[in-house]
């Protein structure tokens, strides 16, 4: 069974995630709300990916891939509605808000299998 | 009242501008005394030779009148060295007041000048001590200089009014650079931070937007599956949300971009681009849109090299013009077109449209202008399209004829240009 973190503090975000993952893929999703949550839940649950929202309460979505890479190294995707702060780079996948389902089902899809 | 009253003789220690805004003052206001400052220094010369010439005593008295304008003109030439400039000014010019009767009305006048830059460039104590100094030293000429002359009364002679004069004119012309400098100052430091605020205030919005609509776009594709279960009804209204969702996200887009642009945020990723392959492919996407009775067609030159651009900045340009055609097209043609002219590439997107008319032309590129109140949009497509296409160093041409149809003609340069 395949694991994916999802961290977002907007709940209507969280659930558009969960129905997309649900829906669209084979995949089970675990939401934390704060940067703080998602290490916890990184150290006890074995995780394939990370998402992330870059603007969460107690950190920045770019930190916390660093943190959560290094507790183990995952699939990293971040998620922003700020557009513009988006600067693709190789790293990690980036997605801009509004979500696409389809795509960010492909892209999920993509990136765990293609490993 | 007594507090107020000191208040209104005593500086302020705050000043408002910030580092920048006072480097760039005070690197313009030496400008203007290396440029003009030896005037004063050559007027003065002349008069104390004036004065040798005519026996006047003190003739070193004027000598020494010279050397310490001279002095202040060596030390405004010295770089970085405002303060020591502004205090050493003020001394020098307390001085001269005292050397000669009958200057002291006009020495206080020249405290207006080291007064007015000391309040522009320097903060705290330091304006403190500067500004303080020049209105000690304004009354002190003015009651030194002026009172023991009420008494006497000695008949002037023409070198000492020509001082007077001499300094009278330069203050005045040094005090109206500086209020033209305060002026253009303040203007710019308003505009940068007006643009400072506005770009934070747009990310804040757009991310402010794009928040819900995550929430309704995402839901309305999930519920927009093929095996679900709405009935034909349901899934048009589906259709609609999705729809208009998509237009309010281009709008927010649409607005940051060109928020972007004016403020000269946004970076190209510039790399070899293949204009013929983004011309069909935008032709075929915008197919679905296009009017029953349009043809949209793409007409591309063989042998087209490719072009330094951001793919999806100059993708972003022609779809721009595309939709602009489509939108102003019922019935007829649009044709994109590519040809090579000498080192640059040539997109034309020619229309049977409804044309403009040529006192109209000019207005069409400037943002939030429509020419037809019906259509939709905030009207930032071409304006967004012409300031892509200048940042790649290229231009968009426009020739239409009312009810004929229109071309725009995007040029761009197949090697970035500077």
């Amino acid at each position: 069974m395949t694991t994916i973190l999802y961290v977002e503090d907007h709940p209507p975000a969280q659930l558009l995630m969960a129905a997309i993952v649900t829906d669209l893929t084979s995949y089970t999703l675990i939401t934390a709300k704060t940067g703080a949550e998602a290490e916890t839940l990184a150290r006890t649950n074995h995780l394939e990916a990370y998402i992330l929202d870059l603007d969460l309460p107690d950190t920045d979505g770019i930190s916390l891939a660093e943190r959560l890479n290094a507790i183990y190294p995952a699939v990293t995707i971040i998620v922003s509605a700020y557009a513009e702060a988006i600067h693709p780079d190789q790293k990690y996948l980036y997605l801009a808000k509004p979500l696409d389902p389809d795509h960010v089902a492909q892209i999920l899809r993509h990136a765990l299998t293609g490993r | 009242m007594w507090r107020r009253f000191f208040d209104t003789l005593l500086p302020d220690a705050e000043n408002l501008l910030p580092a920048a805004v006072q480097q760039a003052a005070g690197a313009r206001i030496q400008q203007y005394w290396i440029a003009h400052g030896w005037q004063l220094v050559l007027g003065e010369a002349i008069l104390w030779a004036a004065a040798g010439a005519q026996g006047l005593e003190p003739t070193w008295g004027y000598g020494l009148l010279t050397g310490m304008v001279a002095t202040m003109y060596a030390l405004g030439c010295l770089q970085g060295r405002t303060t020591l400039w502004l205090h050493a000014s003020v001394f020098l010019l307390l001085t001269h007041g005292m050397l000669v009767n009958s200057l002291g009305a006009v020495t206080a006048l020249t405290f207006i000048v080291p007064y007015t830059i000391g309040g522009m460039l320097l903060s705290g104590r330091r304006r403190m001590v500067a500004q303080t100094a020049c209105l000690i030293a304004f009354w002190g000429s003015l009651i030194y200089g002026v009172l023991p002359v009420l008494g006497q009364l000695r008949p002037p002679n023409y070198i000492v009014i020509s001082y007077d004069i001499l300094l009278a004119v330069f203050t005045f012309q040094f005090s109206r650079f500086l209020s033209q400098l305060a002026v253009e100052i303040n203007s710019e430091y308003v505009t940068t931070e007006i643009r400072g605020q506005s770009q934070q205030f747009l990310a804040r919005v757009s991310h402010e937007l794009r928040t819900p609509l995550n929430s309704i776009l995402g839901f309305a594709k999930l519920l927009n599956r093929p095996q679900g279960t709405l009935d034909e009804r349901q899934q048009a209204y589906l259709h609609q949300i999705i729809d208009e969702g998509e237009h309010l996200n281009q709008l927010v887009s649409d607005l940051l971009d060109s928020a972007r642009l004016a403020t000269g945020k946004l970076v190209l990723q510039q790399d070899g681009c293949d204009v013929n392959a983004l011309c069909t492919s935008i032709a075929e996407e915008q197919q679905p849109a296009v009017g029953m009775a349009v043809k949209l067609t793409a007409q591309c030159a063989s042998n087209l090299p490719l072009i330094q651009a951001d793919r999806v900045r100059l993708r972003q340009a022609v779809a721009n013009l595309v939709a602009n055609a489509v939108k102003y097209t019922e019935r007829g043609e649009i044709t994109i077109m590519t040809r090579r002219d000498g080192d640059f590439v040539e997109i034309a997107i020619r229309d049977t449209g409804v044309g403009i008319a040529e006192a109209q032309q000019a207005l069409v590129f400037l943002p939030f202008v429509q020419l037809n109140q019906r259509q939709m949009g905030v009207g930032l497509g071409l304006d967004i399209a012409l300031q892509l296409v200048r940042l790649h160093g290229g231009d968009i041409l426009l020739t239409s004829q009312p009810r004929q149809g229109s071309t725009f003609t995007i040029r761009m340069p197949i090697q970035r240009i500077g």
